[in-house]
């Protein structure tokens, strides 16, 4: 559930952080300086010109008598308003003397002595029409006696200033904060806008159409970083349709051949009546053909089972030496049956992979060089280390593959030319390897052979693979 | 079709009920089963399936996986419950090593993987009813064909074959199914032992049967091994 103080846009929560935020910060802010001027600005400066004219006029003499100006201080009642007001108060908080333009008598509360110390600042009401603000300090009196001058003013003019300044305070601080949360919405707008526009071109983006792009913004702001990196991957899921929908569209290709001479036989053999000899050769033809699209389709299921990721596999640590030599020994009869030497050479690696799924990736390539070889050549299958994998090597003098060619080797559905003259392949075994070695964390890699030939390199982490003792 | 077994190892009286809601492979399931000889009842759903199943009793049972209304393994759960439990024989048309196992572990006893050659699917349901052809026979016989199962040697009339042990097996396995069609999958499972099936080893059976082939049937012999264009292989003389 949305609460209406979290609002659904990133410039709306910002536009309220400034809101909330900015107006208690300021409001700190201010509340501090208003305190600060409150207490020492501005009668704190005028009460400070007062304590120094008292100290340079008035004059305590050893007899105890007070001068002022070289004459004895006036009495209260001729005390103008041209001098200060101040009260003198010695050390046992008894007043020695006030001058100012008040009578005493018409004070509400009478005064209480200053609190020894330097600057006590003290705000005081002496009427209820009146405060007065005063200043207290030590002034030395007669023979170094700690007596303390106290001066004051009156309160009021310090505090219609402070109004003043309470009222622009609460004038602009609103202001100051609408200003600062307009212009955060405004500014997070203006920056997050390509966000928008970016947003809109991914709506148009569809599955029929993945060739459209987001626009890129051209500053390079994280957002501009975000749009090149969804282009990328755009990028990748277009390629991955455009090679699923060849895929698909190269499957039914060569599901079709088998399945029209299905069709055709089966149509034929109904034409007119036969013997039973004839039917039985139609039946079989048409099993063939139904054998070939089995074949494929199994070969199919188990490609997208291991390129999907479906096929598991389980790890063992196997003899990889004596693993492929079981394997060949099935293989060799067809090498035999085309009089090609078949050997296996190399060391003897122990390491940790899934030997069926391994197997299964060599043996689609040793077929491939039985079958493309011509009869009496030799194909070798040679294990061994290539720094941190170990690599299995089968050569063979066939015709090789043209250079044009190489890239697409383990395409699905790829057949070089030489190899489209020959009956019975779908052109899926590299794949199926390329995608089992990619399970076991390995790699397909081709090299031609001079004078000619192809050697195929499976290559498989070695792990903690080492050389077998026998 | 198959030949109905004249002197057959089989007992009489095997019931058997085809669950299969794809009416073409059920139709031809059945009548493969009656042509051995069987009593074959067939249900088209689970449910259907599970009435029949209330209703008697069977020997085996064959059993799609995936059904329309209640599934194979409901079907399996349910005939479970009979005593004693039919033997049952799971088809399926995924290919996933993990559905095998799933299967078998639901208490089927046996899988075969859509697509399936019929003789493969008599083969295996033979061999769940506990009437195998591997036999301890210490020799094997065909007309003037002689496998000796203890020694691993074989003679034809009164000439010694020399054969490797592969090709060894491989006839005891065409002698043991003789005048039936072995397809290249049976062999593929029960010789190479290929239990997950990915690359074809069709070509490697076929040169290994057309090696066996020289051997066994000498020039001015009768040809004994046939093979049967987009079926397989049998043992047997020439006409079927």
């Amino acid at each position: 559930m949305k609460r209406w103080w979290q609002p659904r846009t990133l410039r709306g929560r910002l536009a309220l952080w400034y809101a909330i935020g900015g107006t208690a910060l300021l409001a700190l802010y201010s509340g501090g300086i208003y305190l600060f001027i409150a207490r020492y600005l501005p009668v704190e400066a005028r009460l400070r010109a007062d304590a120094a004219e008292v100290r340079r006029r008035l004059q305590v003499r050893p007899d105890l008598t007070l001068w002022w100006d070289g004459y004895p201080v006036a009495p209260s009642a001729e005390w103008g308003l041209q001098h200060p007001w101040f009260e003198l108060w010695d050390e046992q908080g008894r007043l020695v003397l006030r001058r100012w333009p008040f009578a005493d008598r018409s004070l509400d509360n009478p005064l209480l002595p200053p609190s020894p110390g330097r600057d006590v600042v003290t705000i005081y009401n002496v009427a209820s029409d009146l405060r007065l603000r005063m200043i207290a300090m030590p002034l030395a009196g007669p023979g170094g006696r700690p007596w303390i001058l106290r001066v004051m003013r009156v309160h009021e003019a310090a505090v219609d200033i402070l109004a003043v300044f309470r009222i622009i305070l609460w004038t602009m601080l609103p202001l100051v904060v609408a200003a600062l949360v307009a212009g955060g919405y405004a500014l997070t707008r203006y920056w997050l806008r390509p966000l928008d526009s970016m947003a809109d071109d991914v709506e148009r983006i569809g599955v029929d159409d993945l060739s459209r792009r987001v626009s890129v913004p051209p500053n390079s702001s994280e957002i501009g970083r975000v749009a090149t990196v969804f282009n990328q991957t755009l990028e990748r899921l277009q390629n991955a349709f455009a090679a699923l929908d060849r895929f698909v569209a190269d499957a039914s290709h060569e599901l079709r051949t088998p399945l029209t001479a299905l069709s055709n036989v089966g149509e034929l053999g109904l034409k007119r009546s036969r013997t039973p000899a004839e039917y039985q050769e139609i039946i079989a033809s048409m099993l063939e053909e139904a054998d070939r699209l089995r074949q494929l389709t199994q070969r199919l299921l188990e490609l997208a089972r291991v390129g999907g990721g479906a096929e598991s596999f389980h790890r063992q640590t196997v003899d990889l030496k004596r693993e492929i030599a079981a394997g060949l020994a099935d293989w060799s009869i067809l090498a035999e049956a085309r009089a090609q030497r078949l050997e296996l050479i190399g060391e003897p690696w122990v390491i940790d992979t899934d030997p069926v799924i391994f197997r299964q990736a060599l043996m689609n390539v040793v077929d491939n060089a039985i079958k493309y070889s011509p009869e009496g050549s030799a194909i070798s299958v040679t294990v061994g280390s290539h720094g941190e994998r170990i690599v299995v090597a089968v050569a063979d003098e066939g015709p090789g593959i043209a250079e044009a060619d190489r890239a697409q080797l383990s395409q699905r559905f790829f057949r070089a030319d030489s190899a489209r003259a020959r009956p019975g392949g779908f052109g899926l075994g590299l794949a199926i390897t390329q995608a089992y070695l990619h399970l076991l964390g390995g790699a397909l890699d081709y090299e031609p052979r001079s004078p000619q030939g192809s050697i195929f390199r499976l290559s498989l982490p070695r792990g903690n693979g080492h050389l077998s003792a026998t | 079709m198959e030949r109905a077994p004249a002197a057959s190892s089989l007992a009489p009286g095997v019931s058997v009920l085809v669950i299969e809601d794809e009416t073409k492979t059920r139709n031809s399931i059945v009548q493969t089963l009656q042509l051995e000889g069987w009593a074959v009842s067939a249900a088209a759903t689970g449910d259907e399936a599970i009435r029949q199943l209330d209703a008697g009793a069977f020997d085996l049972l064959i059993v799609d996986w995936m059904l329309p209304g209640c599934d194979g393994l409901s079907v399996v759960e349910r005939a479970h419950l009979a005593v004693p439990a039919p033997r049952v024989l799971m088809l399926t048309a995924r290919a996933a090593l993990d559905d095998r196992i799933t299967g078998l572990e639901s208490g089927a006893d046996d899988y075969l993987v859509k697509p399936f050659a019929l003789a493969e699917l008599v083969a295996r349901c033979r061999a769940l009813l506990r009437r195998p052809l591997t036999s301890d026979r210490p020799l094997l016989v065909y007309g003037d064909l002689r496998l000796d199962t203890r020694a691993r040697t074989v003679t034809r009339a009164a000439r010694k074959v020399p054969l490797t042990p592969r090709e060894v097996d491989v006839l005891e396995y065409l002698l043991l199914y003789q005048d039936q069609v072995v397809t290249r999958s049976m062999l593929e499972r029960d010789i190479w032992k290929q239990t997950r099936r990915f690359s074809s080893l069709d070509n490697v059976i076929d040169v290994q049967m057309a090696r066996l082939r020289r051997k066994v049937d000498g020039p001015g012999e009768l040809r004994l091994i046939q093979t049967l264009r987009g079926r397989g292989y049998r043992l047997g003389t020439e006409a079927e």
